[in-house]
């Protein structure tokens, strides 16, 4: 019974803890100027999301290390350094993003401008990161985020035309008076915002805080693969609660208030309330695994004693880095830089750098040194290798597609 | 490298840089057609937050949204179609279209000032008056005719 409880509440953890700011804000834009047409992206970004994380969790359980850790050791210390770079730069933008992101969503209750949130949420936020439990972060911020499934329920009561949002799911209906390299522009931005690295690293060093074993893997497997999906499922709610409300009055979708609003027209305050809840808990705790990725990457690759399961004194340069990240993302926030332009660069430079978070996790899963009998089947090679060309395209489109469109605005 | 490649790359180089410096201009002078894409641009972009600040009034009316939501919301719009009307009114029209210019120019204008009221009527905490969504309806009108001389 206690097992069942542990994977029923991995599960929701994995669906509550799912949607980000990037989610948030991208499903939201491309559901309001697209409708469902793009809707294919987001079931391919969620697959492929479950197909590297289910590798990263596997091989946490089986070696019982995380992934930097191995890749420098695996691929030496350049492509290691690369890597570290590459990622990095993208989780800690997220990271910003994140942080603004919760900051807004406290201005819709109270008004106040989002810039005077800003240092509290920093503050909060290296508070959690400092004292809070992992296991108590993970399920409290993880269940609180579930409350986004009021989306589901605010496009069930909007009562659109469900055979035509089919329709334009199925047939990735492309709106006419957009251009295909704008379409193309949203697709990298969609599947960016699915596949954001830090969720892999987050999720692997997280199995290592909690000293998987290989008698874990089938939880972390249905975690993965039922949590993840159904979290999708709340991603193209917001999309479609966007485009009935926003599609047929041609409004595009620049605010988090924005992404908000359709669950007010057809719910109400109660339902608005739920939203804003699941808005401060989503990028709260995407904040707070951000902030911890980009620590554990850090000190993974130095070699230096991390997490939150080590007293901080014996952690001291993970804890001192943690602190300069907080600093560092407050600082960029009160520059006054908008948070929603932080995160629409945040999920373009996701895509940017996703082989270089996705290849060495394939690397490292076909190494019988480290996985013994764990190493990839055919299938998952299959599956791996597929999605390591799709993230090379992306990749290699995000950035001339990002000036071409200027970032989706021509 | 040959002698003609190197003296083609430096010809590519320096094309490209009289480009990238000649593109930072101060003052941004398209040809018509280029004009006419970035005005319809901005009054699809006005209009989108015509539109938005008029459904969130309709939802503040009908008591489905705190009033510091809406009020957030509409100064939102309020900033964005502002920013749209400065970074129109700060491209130069060419001399054929410079009559329509100042039509979209001030039709913008008032679309913010339309905004504007919302906001005021949001903040004011009584129910907007009718004047304030009639204005933004005319407005929006307005936007929608607009875009049909682009």
């Amino acid at each position: 019974m206690k097992r069942y409880l542990a994977v029923a509440l991995g599960i929701l953890t994995a669906i509550g803890g799912f949607v980000d700011i990037g989610d948030l804000v991208t499903n939201a834009q491309v559901g309001a100027r697209f409708g469902l047409s793009l809707g294919w992206i987001v079931v391919i970004g969620v697959l492929g999301i479950c197909v590297f994380a289910e590798m990263s969790g596997r091989i946490a359980a089986v070696s019982h290390r995380a992934t930097f850790d191995l890749v420098r050791e695996r691929l030496g210390p350049r492509i290691g350094l690369l890597n570290l770079v590459g990622s990095m730069a993208v989780t800690l933008l997220t990271f910003i993003a994140e942080i603004g992101g919760v900051a807004l969503a406290l201005q819709l209750v109270t008004s106040i401008h989002h810039l005077a949130w800003v240092p509290l949420v920093a503050v909060l936020v290296w508070l959690v990161l400092w004292r809070a439990k992992f296991s108590a972060m993970e399920n409290v911020l993880g269940l609180l985020g579930l409350t986004l499934i009021v989306f589901s329920v605010a496009l069930w009561q909007l009562q659109p035309d469900w055979g035509d949002l089919g329709r334009q799911l199925a047939l990735a209906d492309k709106p006419a008076g957009e251009a295909w390299t704008t379409y193309a522009f949203f697709a990298v931005a969609l599947f960016g915002a699915a596949m954001t690295p830090y969720e892999v690293f987050f999720f692997s060093s997280g199995g290592v805080e909690e000293r998987w074993t290989v008698k874990d893997i089938p939880t972390m497997r249905a975690n993965v693969l039922i949590g993840f999906p159904l979290g999708g499922l709340l991603s193209l709610s917001i999309a479609g609660a966007a485009a009935v409300v926003y599609g047929p009055l041609g409004i595009s979708v620049e605010t988090l208030g924005q992404v908000g609003l359709p669950v007010a027209v057809a719910l109400g305050k109660v339902g608005l309330a739920l939203a804003i809840v699941g808005f401060v808990a989503a990028t709260f705790g995407a904040a707070c695994e951000t902030g911890l990725s980009a620590g554990y990457s850090l000190a993974q690759y130095a070699g230096w004693q991390w997490g939150k399961y080590v007293k901080p004194s014996v952690a001291g340069s993970f804890h001192a880095s943690l602190v300069v990240f907080v600093l560092l993302a407050a600082g960029v926030l009160m520059t006054t830089v908008d948070p929603i332009m932080v995160t629409e660069m945040s999920v373009v430079f996701s895509a940017v750098a996703l082989p270089l978070t996705y290849f060495p996790i394939l690397v490292v899963a076909n190494d019988p040194d480290y996985l013994g009998e764990h190493t990839n089947g055919r299938f998952a090679n299959a599956l791996g290798s597929g999605y390591l060309v799709l993230v090379v395209v992306a990749s290699l489109a995000a950035i001339p597609l990002m000036v071409v469109t200027k970032m989706g605005t021509a | 490298m040959s002698a003609a490649g190197r003296g083609l790359l430096a010809l590519l180089a320096v094309a490209v840089g009289l480009t990238t410096w000649t593109g930072c201009a101060v003052v941004d002078t398209p040809d018509e057609s280029a004009w006419r894409d970035q005005a319809r641009q901005s009054v699809e972009d006005a209009s989108s937050e015509v539109q938005a600040a008029r459904l969130v009034l309709v939802q503040l009316t009908a008591d489905r949204v705190p009033q510091a939501y809406g009020v957030v919301m509409l100064a939102d719009a309020e900033e964005a179609a502002g920013k749209v009307e400065e970074s129109l009114a700060a491209v130069q029209a060419p001399a054929p279209v410079r009559r329509l210019s100042d039509d979209v120019t001030a039709l913008l204008g008032r679309a913010v000032d339309a905004v504007r009221a919302a906001r005021v009527a949001a903040v004011g905490d009584t129910e907007p008056a009718p004047i304030v969504r009639t204005d933004l309806a005319d407005v929006q009108r307005q936007l929608d005719a607009m875009l049909g001389q682009l």
